[in-house]
């Protein structure tokens, strides 16, 4: 679905070119769900705006969903199938009623006005906003605008929906919300890209990419990275609590049965070391 | 008392229906606290803090500051200015300088600061937020990336060295190792006796580094104390919608003493687990 083949970026600045992107390859399947993970300034962000051309192709090959991102004629459609959910949905609101920022999309697509309506409609019970249609975006809750934001992603049925942080300022009930229904829409066939700093959420990904310096440090699987202390040390995270109290235990030369991911396989772990 | 509320109200105009934003509000932070401020979003932790910084005027009740009512009309607010720094929630909307330098050194544009000492605060606050001051000062702050830019907008608050210093979610976006290097600098700015306020949703930082939570429901104070006893109420947190940190809740499961912070858990499953292996 996502195709990357040594794609390097560089921004102008006053000071010169100062490069974000160097030589990233990497291959996501229709249907994944991927975590990226990064220190700040690493180039996550930059990567996910080359996927929908929100920047311009410098360097490499990278195609989405089968369009190759660096083709200007198809930009328009590329952007289409594959969507953006920012940190702060206020920024993406351009409209004053729901039901009309979910109709945004679709009208700058020409979508014969008779189908819009049904559109919108699917696309708010999709996201569990039914009845909110003549609400104003800025009367919702975080968790309520991130997933009003969602819905206008998803009013064009897009392939490809890349999560930038956006969750990092959701409280932890909003935060499972939107991480529930990105795991829904998964399921219903979606390839997910999501950018955070939390590697507890990085765990739900079925495979996570770790960048540093503009390079892919490492790929794999959520438990291969995330349980990898000198991959993660050398990227500069953190591992998820759980993976963390066991080297510090094993430093201690206290040896649990495996190292756990998750809080519940920790506490599978320290019921079967006693 | 550095800061006091006095049964303060806040009601907002809301499609034309009258809101409760916050509700009798009584609170006493002593200098030198630092404390944690937790809540669901829409809470009205936000407007807590905006009113001890004078950014709301209450609807009724008071906010003394060093005991002088700020919202009072014979109050000179350059005075609260001057010894309040506010950390916006996202603070990279702050920028708006052509280099990094020139936004860090803003607040002390009308300071009675020489070139030189404005320099070396510029430098420091750079610094203490991690960035290599020769190689940063010239790059224009809206070509960094998301996290950079919220970084150097935390130093422009810092370089002004306020009294009282409120942050608003301020470690959300920022990697693991700029999260911890923050968060020791706020230790830091705490021991040389700056009074913290930090709003986050992560209760792990705030096990860390607050030594006092207070926990904002539906407007009203809803819970208050240390961390531990705060964090001993798992259950009321997480019918607000609230975590506990990592350290409390798995102290709880595994029944080892309570503790809160990562560090106390680790030592206490480490006795208990060394414990049963002799």
């Amino acid at each position: 679905m996502i195709q990357a083949q040594n794609v390097g970026f560089a921004y102008e600045t006053d000071e010169g070119l100062r490069r974000v992107l160097h030589e990233v390859t990497l291959s996501i399947q229709s249907g994944e769900m991927i975590a990226v993970l990064g220190q700040n300034g690493c180039g996550k962000s930059t990567f996910a705006r080359l996927c929908n051309a929100l920047l311009p192709m410098q360097e490499g090959k990278l195609t989405v969903a089968g369009f190759d991102t660096s083709d200007k004629k198809m930009t328009f459609e590329l952007r289409r199938v594959c969507g953006m959910v920012f940190q702060n949905p206020d920024n993406q609101f351009v409209s004053s009623v729901v039901q009309e920022e979910v109709a945004f999309g679709p009208e700058n697509y020409e979508v014969p006005r008779q189908d819009i309506g049904a559109i919108v409609k699917a696309a708010l019970h999709q996201v569990a906003l039914d009845g909110f249609e003549h609400r104003a975006p800025y009367t919702l809750s975080g968790g309520q605008k991130q997933r009003l934001a969602i819905a206008g992603v998803l009013a064009l049925s897009p392939k490809v929906i890349i999560f930038d942080e956006a969750t990092a300022m959701l409280d932890p009930m909003c935060r499972r919300e939107v991480l529930a229904m990105m795991k829904k829409l998964q399921a219903q066939g979606h390839t997910i890209v999501m950018i955070t700093h939390y590697v507890e959420e990085a765990v739900l990904a079925d495979r996570v990419a770790l960048m540093q310096d503009g390079k892919i440090l490492a790929f794999g699987t959520a438990r291969e990275i995330l349980c990898d202390k000198e991959k993660m040390d050398a990227a500069k995270l953190l591992m998820p609590h759980a993976a963390r109290v066991y080297y510090d235990l094993l430093a201690e030369g206290i040896t649990l049965p495996m190292c756990p991911l998750t809080e519940e396989e920790l506490l599978e772990a320290i019921c079967r070391f006693n | 008392m550095q800061i006091q509320l006095k049964q303060l109200c806040l009601q907002y105009d809301c499609e034309g229906r009258k809101s409760d934003v916050l509700q009798d509000i009584d609170l006493q932070i002593g200098r030198g606290e630092f404390i944690g401020i937790m809540g669901r979003t829409g809470c009205g932790k936000t407007s807590l803090v905006q009113l001890m910084a004078g950014l709301l005027t209450p609807t009724s009740g008071q906010v003394l500051i060093d005991g002088e009512d700020i919202n009072s009309r014979h109050y000179d607010k350059t005075i609260l200015r001057g010894k309040l720094g506010y950390v916006f929630q996202y603070p990279e909307y702050q920028l708006f300088e052509t280099t990094v330098y020139r936004d860090v050194a803003f607040a002390l544009k009308y300071s009675k600061l020489s070139k030189k000492e404005v320099e070396a605060r510029v430098r420091q606050a750079l610094e203490d937020m991690g960035f290599d001051f020769a190689a940063i000062r010239e790059e224009s702050p809206l070509a960094l990336s998301g996290g950079e830019k919220r970084r150097v907008a935390i130093a422009g608050v810092l370089a002004a060295q306020p009294e009282i210093l409120i942050l608003d979610e301020p470690i959300a976006g920022l990697d693991p190792q700029a999260r911890d290097a923050f968060l020791k600098l706020l230790k830091k700015l705490h021991a040389q006796g700056t009074t913290i306020l930090m709003i986050s949703h992560n209760a792990d930082a705030l096990a860390d580094c607050a030594h006092r939570l207070i926990v904002i429901n539906d407007g009203k104070k809803a819970l208050d104390g240390t961390v531990e006893e705060v964090f001993s109420h798992e259950e009321v947190l997480s019918q607000m919608h609230l975590d506990v940190s990592f350290a409390s809740r798995m102290s709880k499961k595994l029944a080892l003493p309570h503790s809160v912070t990562y560090e106390a858990f680790v030592q206490n499953l480490k006795a208990k687990l060394g414990g049963d292996a002799q």
